[in-house]
């Protein structure tokens, strides 16, 4: 397989008022083609800081970014973002919201509509259309920015913790969902999440952070059997695995606390 | 709001249908609507004891009616001038002055604001120019307007302009700076280009801070209008305030200055209502 | 539940009322309250007018102290700041524009007592335009004056002697004096009506005509007086607290005015710190006044008295043509038992 995304020693640090923050530090990872990555580390592990340097807004401080074999230098449009904080457009609708990355494809008007109606129906917005984000709830806007990014259908999918703020069971349908758009699109998929669960669920793949500055403490390849039904998910095997995992993410959050 | 049972699932779709609909009044809003009834009717409730306070120490004779006339007084004045169609001369001319002036100021100051708020160069090549000019009260372009205009109502024009204009400016950079960098991220993300960028998201993005600073720049033309009317004017609120002053008719001064008040105050029940037709999506704050 | 929050609004109110109350207690105690004894200073308001001179002359050459009073010379740019402050008590008599004192009347204000004018001045002032020969030819022109002035008065009473309607045959403008000699130089304006010293400059201006002087008013063809005459006013308070200090008071003004007679150089000297002028030009306006003493008060201010129907006539000239919204009889504020 043919990597897709490949991050070279890559460090950064930001300067602050307290002086250097070091966010990573000596990261290399490859993404390969039609992966669907998961990441786990504890909050301030520099994750988000990862994201933001493949999407070209940040330079690294150190070392370089790949993107099918190009190093990024700037804000790039091969991988969309959903972003942690949503980001959602205030001024625009559910439909204009969805329907923006299409638009910056210049697809045509009526085009975009079809579209974004189907991910309208995918993450059950049906009736909202024409609301404005401040009038959903924080997982509606967490729902609308996940068809935004799925509608512009770019090969590349960066998620930062995209299902925080639904509740268990919408979440849980989400994932079945981004299961199956995964494996019919071949999409690359790098995943950000706290919930190992999700993480086993989801991840062909799983890369476990150190506290800050973020290193790539382990990397574990999820053999676990699809679909991962609720079978799968009392299996000895998964028991395992979720254990392994929790115990070097415990670590970690650990030393990010006494730290 | 954000419960479990009012989450569409994809299992059941119908469910959606439990969504509390837009235009559908739910409970909680209409409670809301109750309330700040009420906080209004405390408001009008305030004012009008504060002018029957008035009205009742100046009744009793303890000041001169020369340092402070009654309010009903002011009301009477003010009957008499509407009646003799002279007040609304007044009205109209300083409105006439400030809006123009206004809005000569806010549409030259918003697109010049927006460029300089979104680029770093050209803010600093106006910095100095805008340093010197904002500390300048209106009334100290009186002489130079006189001199570059004349005394015709350019020349008011130009005073509401310069009192309102930097302002304006300031108000529209910072409006423009504060457009959160996460929604430029994430246009540029989906290949937004830099017009893009400035057309989809910094024009819509600063709207709302715009209007509510150009909503204090209207108000602040309107302390402008004295300056405006002291040279060579014959009408406005301005100049019946400072005529009455020197024919010491405490009354017509009360009558300009809550004239002033109540067109700022219809102005803004107009601002507020095109605020909510122009920005249906302002978030509250 | 509604019980608390009443009693919440009635105790708000409440305070409210107090401290509206104390405040407007301390106010009027201000207004009407027990005014200064002999001992304390007096103070006159004046500035670098030369109906001020007597005044001026009486506390630098120490006439008022001769008399055992002490008074202080306070200066104020316009004569309605003047009478406010004598309004308010902050001074305690002055001489001032006759206009200002008809307008405090009419706003009902009869704390304050005329009794007497320093002088029966002339000033230069007049109608200058560009361009045309005589009033009539004013029809459809703009004409600069400063509102409720002396210019104002003489505008007024030159168009209604030649049927002019305001506003409508003839377009004036409210401006103050320096701005109409600039308006008029750079021809915003087509004419100005203005005293001295603009009125010099407006006639320096090129093509400037003399439309109409002072001197051509119905005030000045009645009664001699200018359109703007000065008159002498007190605050009745102080008169009634200090009857001694008060004839003191008067006898040292006009053994001032009385000096400046006989002692125009030593006066002109005296008050050139006042109005930075050359000195013999000074002593040349001092000369050119004519200085009212004790005995042609009397006179004046009589029943049928030049200052009294001058000063009866502006009150209803000033009616007539809405300048203020009461009539006023100006008799009632004539006082000239306080005269020695
Ligand atoms: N622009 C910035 N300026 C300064 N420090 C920053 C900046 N962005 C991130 N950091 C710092 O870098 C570290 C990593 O932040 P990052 O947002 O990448 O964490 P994260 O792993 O995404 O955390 P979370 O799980 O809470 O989202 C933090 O300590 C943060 O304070
Ligand atoms: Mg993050």
């Amino acid at each position: 397989m043919a990597a897709i995304i490949e991050v070279r020693n890559v460090s950064k640090s930001f300067e602050t008022k307290k002086g250097e923050v070091k966010a990573l530090e000596n990261i290399n990872l490859t993404v390969e083609k039609g992966e669907l990555l998961c990441i786990v580390g504890a909050s301030g592990s520099g994750k988000t800081t990862l994201f933001n340097l493949i999407a070209g807004f940040e330079q690294p401080t150190s070392g370089e970014i790949l993107l099918n074999n190009e190093v990024v230098t700037g804000i790039h449009s091969n991988a969309t973002m959903v972003f942690q904080q949503y980001a959602l457009f205030p001024w625009k609708t559910v439909l204009e919201n969805i329907e923006f990355g299409l638009k910056m494809k210049k697809i045509s008007k009526k085009k975009r509509r079809e579209i974004a109606d189907e991910y309208i129906k995918l993450v059950s917005l049906e009736g909202f259309e024409n609301s404005y984000p401040k009038e959903l709830s924080g997982g509606m806007k967490q729902r609308v920015s996940i068809a935004r990014a799925l509608a512009s259908d770019s090969d590349i999918l960066l998620m930062d913790e995209p299902f925080g703020a639904l509740d268990a069971m919408t979440r849980q349908i989400m994932q079945e969902q981004l299961v199956k758009i995964h494996e019919q699109s071949k999409k690359t998929i790098v995943f950000i999440t706290h919930s190992i669960d999700e993480a086993l669920l989801l991840s062909s793949r799983l890369i476990i952070f150190t506290s800050r500055p973020g290193r790539v403490k382990s990397e574990l390849i999820n053999h676990l059997p699809k679909p991962r039904t609720a079978d799968v998910q009392i299996s000895k095997e998964y028991l395992e695995l979720k254990s392994m995992t929790w115990e070097t993410v415990q670590q970690e959050v650990l030393n990010q606390i006494e730290s | 709001m954000t419960s479990f049972h009012n989450s569409p699932t994809l299992a059941n779709q119908k469910n959606t249908n439990n969504f509390p609909k837009r235009n559908q009044k739910s409970p909680p809003k209409r409670k809301k609507k109750k309330f700040t009834l009420s906080l209004k009717i405390v408001s009008i409730l305030s004012f009008l004891s504060f002018l029957a306070i008035w009205e009742i120490i100046t009744q009793m004779g303890f000041i001169p009616p020369l340092f402070l006339p009654a309010p009903s007084q002011v009301v009477v004045r003010g009957y008499q001038m509407l009646i003799d169609g002279e007040l609304i001369g007044h009205i109209f001319s300083s409105s006439r002055r400030v809006i123009v002036g206004f809005l000569i100021s806010a549409l030259a100051a918003v697109p010049f604001g927006i460029l300089l708020g979104s680029s770093k160069t050209l803010k600093a090549i106006f910095d100095p120019i805008i340093s010197i000019i904002r500390p300048l009260p209106s009334m100290a372009w009186i002489p130079l307007s006189l001199l570059w205009l004349g005394i015709g109502e350019e020349q008011k024009y130009a005073i509401v302009f310069m009192g309102s204009f930097a302002p304006a400016l300031l108000y529209t950079i910072d409006a423009t700076r504060s457009v959160n960098p996460i929604l430029i991220k994430a246009a540029r993300n989906f290949g937004a280009s830099n017009l893009t960028v400035m057309r989809e998201v910094i024009l819509p993005g600063s709207m709302p801070s715009i209007f509510a600073g150009l909503k204090v720049v209207l108000g602040l033309a309107w302390t402008t209008v004295i300056s405006a009317e002291l040279v060579a004017a014959n009408e406005g609120l301005g100049f019946l305030i400072m005529n009455g002053k020197e024919y010491f008719m405490t009354d017509v001064i009360i009558l300009g200055m809550a004239m002033i008040s109540l067109t700022v105050i219809i102005i803004d029940i107009v601002l507020n209502w095109v605020e909510k037709k122009i920005i249906p999506w302002r978030e509250e704050t | 539940m509604k019980r608390p929050k009443y009693m919440f609004w009635l105790i708000l109110f409440s305070i409210f009322f107090i401290l509206i109350f104390s405040a407007c207690d301390s106010n009027t105690s201000n207004i009407n309250g027990d005014e200064p004894i002999a001992s304390q200073t007096i103070t006159y308001g004046g500035s670098s007018w030369i109906g001020h001179l007597p005044a001026y002359i009486a506390v630098e050459k120490g006439f008022f102290e001769e008399q055992g009073v002490d008074v202080e010379f306070m200066n104020f740019s316009t004569s309605s700041e003047r009478m406010t402050a004598l309004a308010s008590g902050e001074i305690d008599f002055a001489s001032t524009g006759a206009i200002s004192a008809i307008s405090l009347m009419a706003a009902g204000d009869d704390n304050f007592s005329i009794f007497g004018a320093p002088d029966t001045y002339i000033g230069q002032e007049g109608i200058v335009a560009k361009g045309m020969t005589s009033i009539e030819d004013l029809r459809g022109k703009k004409v600069a004056v400063t509102f409720a002035s002396s210019s104002h008065i003489m505008l007024l009473d030159i168009f209604n002697q030649h049927g002019l309607v305001l506003n409508k045959d003839v377009e004036i403008i409210n401006m103050a004096g320096g701005d109409i000699v600039s308006s008029f130089t750079t021809g915003e304006i087509d004419a100005g009506a203005i005293w001295s010293p603009h009125f010099e400059n407006l006639t320096h201006v090129d093509g400037a005509v003399v439309l109409a002087m002072d001197t051509d008013t119905s005030i000045y063809k009645n009664y001699g007086f200018g359109s703007g005459p000065d008159v002498l006013v007190i605050r009745n308070e102080f008169i009634k607290d200090n009857p001694n200090t008060t004839e003191k008071l008067v006898k040292g003004y006009f053994h001032s005015a009385h000096w400046i007679e006989e002692n125009p150089k030593e006066a002109a000297e005296l008050f050139v710190t006042l109005t930075n002028l050359d000195i013999d030009e000074q002593e040349q306006i001092i000369n050119h006044v004519n200085w009212l003493d004790l005995e042609q008060q009397k006179d004046m201010l009589s029943e049928n008295g030049e200052l009294t129907g001058t000063l009866e006539f502006l009150a209803s000239f000033m009616t007539e043509n809405h300048l203020i919204n009461n009539s006023v009889d100006v008799k009632e504020w004539i006082n000239i038992d306080i005269l020695p």
